[in-house]
């Protein structure tokens, strides 16, 4: 089991890293932007593909989150419950995710398929085709699909990490 | 009767622990299967969560919250916090006038309310306690005053409520100058008046003063550039946010020294979660918000304090006990989501101006982080005190955060009775 | 499995013309949905209010359309795939906004109309039909045509009136072709969300702004642009049906609906023209200055533009620019 947690882990985490690429990158394509329309130089790539490194970046990190235990819930009742009655609700509440999110996976994959098909292009200056976007998309959900699948697994076969997590941002 | 079971089912999941983002998208979709029929609502879940993040408004959430932790790594929070200290701590109460000098300059820095408080909260903290400051108050001050980050512009959740309900992000962004002054001061008084019976540091010589401020000149550049770029009309508000990055990432790297490359991907991993984490629960909104928007809910809602004769000021009231108790249960993000697409017609029937109804809901969020049992600010400080071991339960840290409740009730207020305060600048500043 | 889907939906396409076909002199009893996106201060909002009420008095009370405005469904972008999908019966979407999947759609946005009597006379000389032919392979069904006043390009400090304006200026245009435009007449095209435009004009991150005169009334652009230039390219509003549930309305039904629509399109054309000549008013006693455009100085760009449009639009696009040619 503990092997199979960790390939998925590294799955999480290489589409993490995908994501931080995407933020970085976004940063300069946004000011690399301002400086272009000074000169006026043609940058009509600038606002669609920030915008597309941002789509990919938030689907990309959203697995990452699951791992990090970062998705917010309010867990006044699961801390009330005993260890056991927590987990068996715990495991109940994340299979019901999994089969959603997979649900959710499948529909997203039928509207990439449906842009692929109809060669669907968004209204920007470049006219990208949007089942680009709608790929990263299809790809982030795939993975947090696997990230619920690995808390499941996780909430029996790995032991309790210690409390002193460090929270960060938001 | 159904709109009531939509509203059981959402509570019961939320309590039972199913994750706010999952919660929404389960209520969201299960209200479009069943009006809508299994097909329809497969082709509209998708595309509804796609386009909620398919804008170009929100490609400023990253970078707003990277500008904040490349900050934290960077350590540069430290020597801002020590030359505040050089230059105030004489004064009454001069180690909690630096803090919230601090902490109101790094909300201007950072989009989110936690980056401030990470960067302050341990250091601040432990030298109020050692300076002989009760605990109660030290721990108190940093979990009101961490409150600022969302208030002061730049801010991330008036950037998401700007893309719900099509408002200019730098309306609100200009809106919130006299609150976000009107509330430091507001601090700043209570901390003075309660700091006659605090003790006094001595003076520090006007060579160690300049020499603390010396240290940090570079960190004034990120506000002046950004600053200067919006006036000038280089760039825009939403584009400032790469910009901030680029300098703070240059400062921190080059300047400072203290952030290395390597180190950079784990500060861009930060930034990358709490995006996942905001774009889950943003998508998630949107769904919901679409489906009880398809079965008019938020119609009904009106319909039901039209017929009960509620006038504006009432209605405003209701609102506001209401925004306090989700804000005990909830987090930021949550409560914005979800009351926003519900609330903002309502408003708009009543006649509000809609940036001023914006500052208002970030206001009561920032009482949201202080109020127990769920209130971030509040888990940061009490792993603060436990690493201070002086361990605070979550009963006496809000207890600690009382005082900054009431302010905030106080601000709600004045801005209730002077709702110029925030839509006379925009407006003036348009004209 | 796609294909299963497919055979899925057409079955029940037919099941539901059967069952229409049984009882095919009344009107039926009909609930839609009809999403746009405009806000109750513009006249085209007012439109569609019109016609759900004529629709439910016509039908004494048997087709409900609930109406969704502002874009509290879907955004001008969304609705397209919306309703080519059926999640929405009904909606009105600004013509070009179709092309991403229809590339013919873009006509309207080229600068080839001598003013509004050509436009329309254009739409009734065959253009009506060859788009809804081009419409119905997603389908989608044009019910009413509302058509717009010019685009004008709103300016700060200079009227831009000649391809010599557009050198060295950064203009905020919204479409491929528009954007096109502006390059080959010497000028930046630069997209920022529409939320910023007023602040970017005013703080001269951009020079000018593309928008019809209603849409400078309504963003209030006489506060910080001096003039405005044109006219270059009309607008056109589609509100348009699903073609799958259009079909599964017996005749009867259809043609209430069709003469809602035609009374609603009067309506709309009327209002238009009179908010048209409002706004030009307004705009004149607010200071904004408007500098009339003569297209021909612009030819060489016009007709690469046309150039472009042709190779992307194909067949589809050769008719059209035949009819506006005819009907010039
Ligand atoms: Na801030
Ligand atoms: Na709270």
């Amino acid at each position: 089991m503990k092997k199979i947690i960790k390939v998925i882990d590294s799955i999480i985490d290489f589409s993490a890293i995908l994501a931080s690429l995407f933020i970085f990158c976004i940063c300069f394509i946004v000011t690399w932007g301002i400086i272009a329309r000074e000169f006026h130089l043609k940058i009509y790539w600038v606002e669609p593909f920030s915008i597309y490194m941002f789509i990919a970046a938030a689907f990309l990190t959203i697995p990452y989150t699951m791992k990090m235990n970062e998705h917010i819930r309010v867990d006044i009742l699961l801390s009330k419950l005993s260890p056991k009655v927590a987990k068996i609700l715990d495991t109940v509440l994340m299979t019901f995710s999994l089969v959603l999110f997979l649900y959710i996976t499948k529909v997203t994959y039928d509207m990439f398929w449906s842009s692929w098909t109809m060669k669907t292009k968004d209204l920007s200056i470049i006219q990208v085709p949007i089942w680009i976007p709608q790929l990263f998309v299809v790809v982030g959900w795939s993975v947090f699909v696997l990230s619920i699948f690995r808390y499941i697994l996780a909430i029996w076969f790995e032991e309790k990490k210690s409390e002193s997590k460090e929270i960060i941002g938001e | 009767m159904e709109y009531l079971i939509i509203i059981l089912c959402f509570l019961i999941l939320l309590l039972l622990g199913l994750p706010v983002a999952f919660t929404l998208i389960t209520v969201g979709a299960a209200i479009l299967f069943i009006h809508m029929g299994g097909e329809v609502t497969s082709i509209q879940i998708p595309q509804v969560i796609y386009n909620a993040l398919n804008s170009s408004l929100l490609v400023a959430i990253p970078s707003f919250i990277l500008a904040g932790q490349i900050i934290i790594k960077s350590g540069i929070g430290s020597l801002a916090f020590k030359a505040a200290d050089k230059w105030f701590g004489h004064l009454p109460g001069g180690l909690a006038i630096a803090t919230i000098i601090c902490c109101a300059f790094f909300s201007s820095l950072s989009g989110s309310s936690l980056a401030t408080l990470l960067t302050f909260g341990y250091l601040a903290s432990e030298e109020m306690i050692r300076m002989g400051y009760p605990k109660k108050f030290a721990y108190g001050l940093l979990a009101g005053t961490g409150t600022l980050g969302i208030l002061i512009p730049p801010s991330t959740p008036m950037i998401l409520y700007s893309a719900m309900t099509s408002q200019s992000a730098s309306d609100l962004f200009i809106g919130a100058t006299f609150p976000s002054l009107i509330i430091v001061v507001l601090f700043l008084t209570y901390v003075m008046f309660y700091a006659r019976k605090l003790p006094r540091k001595e003076k520090a010589p006007m060579k160690e003063r300049i020499q603390s401020l010396k240290e940090i000149v570079w960190i004034f550049l990120i506000p002046l550039v950004i600053v200067g770029g919006i006036y000038s009309g280089i760039f825009t508000v939403t584009e400032s946010a790469g910009i901030s990055c680029v300098v703070s990432i240059f400062l921190a790297v080059f300047v400072y020294r203290t952030v290395k490359w390597k180190e950079l991907i784990d500060v861009l991993k930060a930034a990358a979660t709490n995006t996942g984490m905001i774009c889950l629960i943003l998508g998630g909104a949107m769904l919901f918000g679409f489906s009880i928007t398809l079965i008019e809910l938020p119609q009904m809602i009106q319909t039901f304090f039209e017929d009960i004769n509620l006038n504006k000021w009432a209605f405003l009231a209701v609102l506001s006990l209401l925004l306090i108790v989700l804000g005990m249960f909830m987090e930021v993000v949550s409560i914005l989501m979800i009351v926003t697409p519900i609330m903002y017609p309502i408003m708009l029937s009543y006649g509000f101006d809609l940036v001023w109804f914006g500052i208002y809901l970030v206001i009561l969020l920032e009482v949201a982080v202080i109020t127990p049992p769920v209130g971030m600010n509040l888990f940061i400080m009490m792993q603060v005190s436990e690493k201070h071991k002086n361990k605070f339960d979550i009963i006496q840290m809000s207890k600690a955060a009382l005082p900054y409740v009431v302010l905030m009730a106080v601000l709600v207020i004045i801005l209730i009775l002077f709702p110029g305060l925030v839509t006379w600048l925009p407006n003036i500043i348009e004209t | 499995n796609d294909e299963d889907n497919s055979k899925g939906e057409s079955e029940s396409t037919v099941s539901t013309v059967a069952k229409a076909e049984d009882a095919n002199d009344e009107v039926q009893e009909v609930k839609a949905k009809l999403a746009h996106f405009y806000s109750p201060d513009i006249f085209t909002y007012e439109g569609y209010e019109l016609f759900a009420d004529l629709v439910s008095k016509k039908s004494d009370g048997k087709i409900q359309f609930t109406i969704f405005p502002a874009g509290q469904l879907y955004n001008d972008a969304n609705l397209p795939t919306a309703i080519s999908s059926g999640q929405v019966e009904l909606g009105a979407t600004v013509a070009e906004t179709w092309a991403s999947n229809i590339a013919a759609l873009e006509f309207n946005t080229l600068p080839i109309y001598k003013d509004t009597e050509h436009f329309r006379k254009a739409l009734n000389s065959g253009i009506r039909e060859v788009v809804s032919d081009q419409l119905a392979t997603i389908n989608v069904k044009p019910l009413i045509w509302t058509y717009f006043d010019f685009s004008y390009f709103a300016s700060i400090k200079s009227p831009l009136v000649s391809p010599g304006d557009f050198v060295d200026k950064k203009i905020r245009t919204t479409g491929p072709l528009m954007a096109k435009f502006v390059e080959l007449s010497g000028g930046t095209p630069v997209s920022i969300p529409a939320v910023d435009v007023p602040q970017a004009l005013q703080r001269g991150t951009v020079d000018a702004s593309v928008s019809g005169v209603t849409g400078f009334q309504s963003w209030k652009y006489y506060d910080y642009t001096d003039y405005y230039s044109g006219p270059f390219n009309p607008g056109l509003v589609l509100l348009s049906a699903n073609t799958k549930w259009w079909n599964s309305l017996n005749e009867p039904t259809q043609n209430v609906i069709l003469e809602a629509a035609k009374e609603t399109e009067d309506f709309l054309i009327e209002s238009h023209d009179k908010v048209t000549v409002e706004a030009k008013t307004f705009l004149a006693e607010q200071g904004m200055k408007y500098e009339e455009v003569n297209l021909e100085q612009f030819s060489e760009a016009i007709d690469a533009l046309k150039e472009q449009y042709l190779s992307n639009a194909g067949e589809a696009g050769k008719q059209i620019i035949d009819i506006v040619e005819k009907s010039r």
